[in-house]
């Protein structure tokens, strides 16, 4: 029960020692033990990551919240704004540093922001977990571990899922124009589509638009009657995908024009049993939330963790496993979605 | 001809005929020009119209209203929470949307005539403290900031109804927008909108009520916004705390491409109407052109900008003469 401290904690034989699933479930035990010793000291996570007012990160929250208090962790969530993500993506980073925590765990979407303040707080002997994106550099940042979904592999999912329904012309709709993750999703289906002999294009949405259902599915629209050939769209929120759905209803094409999205919602789930969505996506953002907490925790207490990238994602939902997932979607508030 | 050309609304209108002829032209075989093409623009240029017609007012009056967005998105939260988490009658969560409205512009009023500070850093503010105080809300009672929100009763046909893709927001757009436009130009109320943004101070000495003008513009402006709000959620059934986050731009947009001078005390509510029509046209038009997506902003931006341009030379032109 030796608390690791901070200077230990970039010992490689830490790392060595981790094995993955069975350290899970060791902690898991001893967590729900271990708060209970009065002058164990309190560890202390700081994570930076999406802010609540888009409807993916309410579930990655509250499975960080779940974690912490499982683990009896004092946890500090840092919302990033979406509307300056740049220098936003820096500020929140920087307010972790500053606030000294055992662990920082990060969301790292704007990779030429973050990876430098990562490797600072790493040098400053704060140990990093990348959460959710930043797949390809966290090993290079000196981070511990990387939990989320590979944004490439998405779009493979979707290309396959797509051209295997029939699609040969698929768009993709990027609706944060600009965001790195969101065009590596479209860059890996625009790559399989090519190898699979179909063709694909990318619609990014104005910046002013995304946020508007109704003039997202216009747009969507709009380019469907100057493309009359696109056959399959993909989407990269619930809200894009259900005015996708709109869109080709409104046109009268839906029989023809086959739609896939990422993120679960309500309505999602509904137009899969309806048939009018073929799958969608599923990062399970809440496993993000609670692994990203669970191995910080882990790492900073015993010098703990898994080896590797651990994948949250892609998981697919579709006709098939729809009832499962909607069930528990109904149960229990902010697991599979937030709306 | 020389009577029309000297009306302020007659830029807006050159504006929207020259962006309609331009994508007829090149868009046309596309689809611009069919029901659901002209449906398409018309229902944009419908939802921004309607919240361009208050603050096309407030701005006629001297003054901005930043926070127009942040109502409209909550407006959709509120509405969403009480038919969606509560399975509350929608009329009720339209009701407590027009109240909260109803006080933010209120607010907005008083902090501004009272501080005499610029309305532009005063409703800066107030949009911050309203999103930020109704995510707080929504995450507290909800655990989420996007929440499915069904109609239940009369208010979603009432809000939700459309024709083919005819929204019925085209219908509320003529209807409040005539209403607008006589009061603004038939009585006295109008008068002293204009006076009040012309010159404050020699309109107070000519007897005009300028606080109170002033404060009833900017709860106008929230409520607009509520309509606007509750139409967008309940046409997708979804409400959002970032929706209409656009119109912070887009509202002043539709004003200024429509003939409103920034500085206040000249411009015309047909005009502004004429201003979403013409980024209606602009901001859907582009996806009919084919061309690259990508650039889709580009074209956006460069249109309206030439339409600006335009208006503004025919207003130097008509005034010159």
């Amino acid at each position: 029960m030796k608390f690791i401290t901070k200077s230990q904690g970039g010992i490689p034989l830490a790392r060595k020692i981790a094995l993955g699933a069975a350290s899970m479930g060791l902690a898991a035990v001893m967590g729900s033990v271990l708060p209970a010793l009065a002058d164990d000291p309190q560890i202390t996570i700081a994570f930076v990551s999406g802010p609540l007012n888009d409807s993916f990160f309410p579930p990655l929250y509250q499975g960080a919240q779940d974690a912490a208090a499982l683990l009896g962790a004092k946890l500090n969530y840092i919302p990033i704004d979406e509307a300056d993500i740049e220098a936003s993506s820096a500020r929140t980073m920087q307010a972790a540093i500053a606030m000294k925590p055992d662990v920082i765990v990060v969301g790292d979407f704007i990779t030429g922001v973050v990876d430098p303040l990562i490797k600072q707080a790493v040098a400053a002997g704060i140990p990093v977990f990348v959460n959710q994106s930043g797949q390809d550099q966290w090993e290079a940042d000196g981070a511990l571990g990387f939990i989320g979904q590979q944004g490439p592999e998405v779009g493979i999912v979707a290309a396959e899922r797509l051209t295997k329904a029939g699609s040969k012309n698929i768009l993709c709709v990027i609706n944060v124009p600009g965001n790195p993750y969101l065009q590596a999703i479209c860059k890996g289906l625009a790559e399989k589509a090519k190898e699979l002999g179909v063709t694909s294009a990318n619609l990014e949405l104005p910046t002013a638009d995304s946020t508007d259902q109704g003039k997202v599915s216009r747009d969507i629209g709009a380019y469907l009657q100057a493309h009359g050939d696109v056959d399959g769209i993909f989407t990269e929120n619930a809200a894009v995908g259900t005015a996708a759905v709109a869109a080709v209803e409104a046109a009268q094409v839906a029989d023809k024009v086959k739609i896939g999205t990422m993120e679960v919602s309500k309505v999602a789930l509904q137009q899969i049993r309806d048939g009018k969505l073929l799958f969608l996506v599923n990062e399970q953002p809440y496993l993000d939330g609670y692994y990203g907490v669970m191995f910080a925790y882990n790492y900073a207490k015993y010098g703990l963790a898994p080896v590797g990238a651990v994948s949250t994602g892609p998981s697919v939902v579709d006709k098939s496993n729809v009832d499962k997932i909607s069930a528990v979607f109904d149960k229990y508030k902010n697991v599979i979605g937030s709306n | 001809m020389r009577r029309l050309i000297h009306r302020p609304e007659a830029g807006g209108a050159i504006s929207a005929l020259l962006v309609f002829a331009f994508f007829a032209i090149l868009a046309g075989h596309n689809g611009f020009l069919s029901l659901l093409g002209t449906a398409y623009w018309l229902d944009t240029a419908s939802e921004l119209g309607i919240i361009a017609i208050p603050v096309g007012m407030l701005m006629i009056g001297g003054e901005f209203d930043l926070s127009v967005g942040a109502v409209v998105g909550a407006t959709s939260m509120i509405v969403a929470i009480c038919s969606g988490s509560y399975e509350l009658p929608g009329w009720l969560g339209f009701s407590l949307a027009v109240v909260f409205g109803a006080g933010v512009g209120l607010a907005n009023g008083l902090i501004v005539v009272k501080t005499k500070l610029p309305s532009f850093i005063v409703t800066l503010s107030t949009m911050l403290m309203v999103t930020g105080s109704i995510l707080g809300v929504s995450i507290g009672l909800t655990g989420s900031s996007s929440i499915s929100a069904i109609p239940n009763d009369f208010l979603g046909v009432l809000v939700a109804f459309k024709w083919h893709e005819f929204h019925i927001s085209i219908l509320y757009w003529v209807l409040f927008g005539a209403a607008a436009i006589y009061v603004m130009e038939r009585t006295s109320f109008g008068n002293w909108v204009y006076a009040t943004g012309g010159n404050v101070v020699t309109a107070r000495l000519a007897g005009v009520p300028t606080d109170r003008v002033k404060v009833i513009l900017f709860i106008l402006s929230s409520l607009g916004a509520v309509l606007v709000g509750t139409i967008e959620t309940y046409a997708f059934q979804n409400g959002s705390i970032t929706l209409g986050a656009q119109y912070v731009f887009s509202g002043i947009a539709a004003c200024v491409i429509g003939g409103v001078l920034l500085t206040g005390g000249y411009g015309s509510l047909l005009g502004t109407a004429f201003g979403a029509t013409t980024y209606g046209i602009v901001s859907l038009g582009v996806f009919f052109l084919g061309w690259n997506a990508d650039l889709t902003e580009l074209f956006i931006g460069a249109l309206l900008l030439l339409a600006v341009i335009s208006n503004n030379r025919l207003r130097t032109f008509a005034l010159g003469r």
